[in-house]
């Protein structure tokens, strides 16, 4: 069964590759740069900038010793979610 | 004591007033006395601006991700405000996790929280729902 799983997960994966198919993109616990600055310099750009604020949060958190009411982690969070997106965005893009 | 409980409140008011007009990230930190938060709301508003250049730049084909992205950065942004808020030794406001856009009517919780932590919020694609901050959407809405 397991074994039956696997090859069927290949065969979708080969299959996606061949149609041209996006696959959707992993999600990662902080925000990530998966966007390729030579095809897509704004939203490469924008990805650059989520992440650098997401650092920043890191260093207020830190120098507030974490004392800010969630809402930093929660600004964190939605950041992370953003930077999902500009890869989801990148990904569309690329179909047009 | 008195007068500074209510020149908190009043300010929480007028912040609530604030964020439920600005459609776009706005830069309301002090960078002198949260100079992490204010450079993250900087850093936040040219992230939006980037994504409205994409969003010309590809005739606004980006399968509406890149207005999604904008509304969460935007929604940052008003937390990290919060978290100043909090920082200064104020309570910061309650407020949703997201302002549905013009045009949306508010639908009441159709069924019961999930968990506590949820929050009735507004999905740019499947409508209302519960949210959690750290657990996303329920019913595994992306």
């Amino acid at each position: 069964m397991k074994q039956r799983l696997s090859i069927l997960l290949i065969s979708a994966a080969i299959a996606a590759g061949a149609s041209g198919c996006a696959v959707a993109p992993v999600s990662y616990d902080e925000p990530v740069l998966n966007v390729d600055p030579s095809r897509h310099g704004n939203l490469a750009a924008a990805q650059e900038l989520v992440r650098s604020a997401y650092d920043k949060l890191n260093d207020a958190q830190y120098a507030n010793h974490d004392e800010l009411g969630g809402h930093a982690a929660r600004a964190k969070e939605l950041l992370r979610e953003a930077g999902d997106e500009i890869k989801l965005a990148a990904l569309a893009a690329n179909r047009r | 004591m008195k007068l500074d409980l209510s020149r908190l409140a009043a300010s929480g008011l007028l912040f609530v007033a604030a964020a439920a007009i600005a459609q776009e990230p706005v830069q309301n930190i002090d960078p002198a006395r949260h100079g992490n938060l204010a450079s993250a709301q900087g850093m936040v508003r040219e992230a939006y601006d980037r994504m409205s250049d994409a969003q010309i730049a590809n005739r606004d084909q980006l399968g509406g991700h890149a207005a999604r992205a904008k509304e969460l950065m935007r929604e940052a942004n008003d937390e990290i405000k919060l978290a100043a808020i909090v920082a200064n030794g104020g309570v910061a406001p309650v407020l949703p996790l997201t302002v549905a856009p013009a045009g949306v009517t508010y639908v009441a919780p159709t069924y019961a929280i999930p968990a506590p932590g949820y929050v009735w919020a507004y999905h740019p694609r499947y409508g209302w729902g519960w949210h959690h901050p750290a657990w996303g959407w329920h019913r595994g809405w992306y």
